[in-house]
């Protein structure tokens, strides 16, 4: 599987859609909350300082029934 | 002169004393002394070379002299990005041994509460990363709470926090987390994760879609290095004990693959 880096400019954004059932043991009925999280580079720091930062989404909560 | 003597023999024995009393009272700082670390390991992290370990023996001695340091926790009350939420409530703790709490110092964490955890060493604030608190029960020390994930360093009887796997991973961790940059920028300027499921109420067996999108904010070029959703970010789902749901084999294999 190819690894891909994506360059996003200012006021650009990008989407990703996952089915959590198909990742997650999500087995039983009940309420749940799911958060995402993930890590950038700034393109001005890649070549000289590289440095990371952190985002992170609101927790989503969801209920699951039988 | 005899008289003198004894003066200077007393004397001698008093210092020994005191400096006894002092060396006592120091092992027994670190006898009691903990460190509760509250953080996310870097779950990928499994090989760790020697200059890694190298780096992680240095970071060791920023945890040693950071037993008597600071926690900060900042509290989290809307997550729109770990940047705003720092500017949204601050709770200082200032590290005591165990058993000098009091109850003024100490915050009341809930089920579910989202923080922001900050060490101070030697006046320096490094972030550690962001937690949940996971148990239900109000409890009245902070060593009786739960974080999901909790770690805790403990001296031994030499003054030694043991390096233990977990131990070497955090530090690493925290080595990483010394480079966020929080303080440089407004809040304009970061990038917004947002996440959604399009409805909260899911029946058995039917697809949970979740849809999540990175909004570049800033004035900058964002870069995002391997994108494969299920490998590049952290996503994690909690039930409503608190307990972090594991992987299916196919989120294994597709979260770690066999390359």
């Amino acid at each position: 599987m190819a690894r891909e880096t994506v360059y996003l400019v200012p006021g650009k954004e990008i989407t990703w859609q996952l089915d959590l059932r198909r990742l997650f043991e999500i087995n039983k009925a009940g309420n749940y909350s799911v958060k995402v999280e993930r890590k950038y580079f700034l393109k001005e720091d890649i070549e000289n300082n590289p440095k990371f930062n952190v985002i992170s989404s609101k927790l989503v909560k969801f209920k699951v029934v039988k | 002169m005899a008289y003198r003597i004894l003066i200077i023999i007393t004397l001698i024995i008093s210092y020994s004393q005191l400096s006894l009393l002092a060396q006592n009272q120091y092992e027994e700082l670190l006898m009691t002394s903990q460190m509760v670390v509250v953080g996310r390991v870097e779950k990928t992290l499994s090989v760790i070379d020697s200059k890694k370990m190298k780096e992680a023996s240095e970071d060791l001695q920023k945890v040693e002299e950071a037993v008597l340091g600071r926690l900060t926790f900042f509290k989290v009350e809307e997550i729109v990005s770990a940047e705003k939420a720092i500017k949204i409530k601050r709770t200082v703790l200032v590290y005591v041994p165990k058993g000098n709490w009091t109850d003024s110092s100490l915050p009341r964490f809930k089920n579910n509460e989202r923080y922001l955890l900050f060490l101070s060493v030697q006046q320096k604030e490094t972030f550690l990363e962001n937690a949940v608190v996971s148990d239900t029960n109000e409890k009245k020390n902070i060593f009786d709470y739960e974080f999901q994930p909790v770690f805790k360093l403990t001296k031994n009887k030499h003054g030694v926090v043991p390096l233990t796997q977990s131990n070497e991973e955090i530090l690493i961790n925290l080595r990483k987390s010394t480079s966020l940059r929080f303080s440089q920028k407004t809040i304009e300027e970061f990038p917004l994760l947002m996440a959604s499921l399009g409805k909260s109420e899911f029946s058995g067996g039917e697809s949970i879609d979740l849809v999540f999108t990175i909004k570049n904010e800033t004035n900058y070029t964002l870069v995002l290095f391997d994108t494969i959703a299920e490998r590049s970010f952290e996503i994690s789902v909690t039930n409503d004990e608190g307990k972090e749901l594991p992987l299916s084999e196919i989120g294994k294999e597709e979260k770690i693959p066999i390359l």
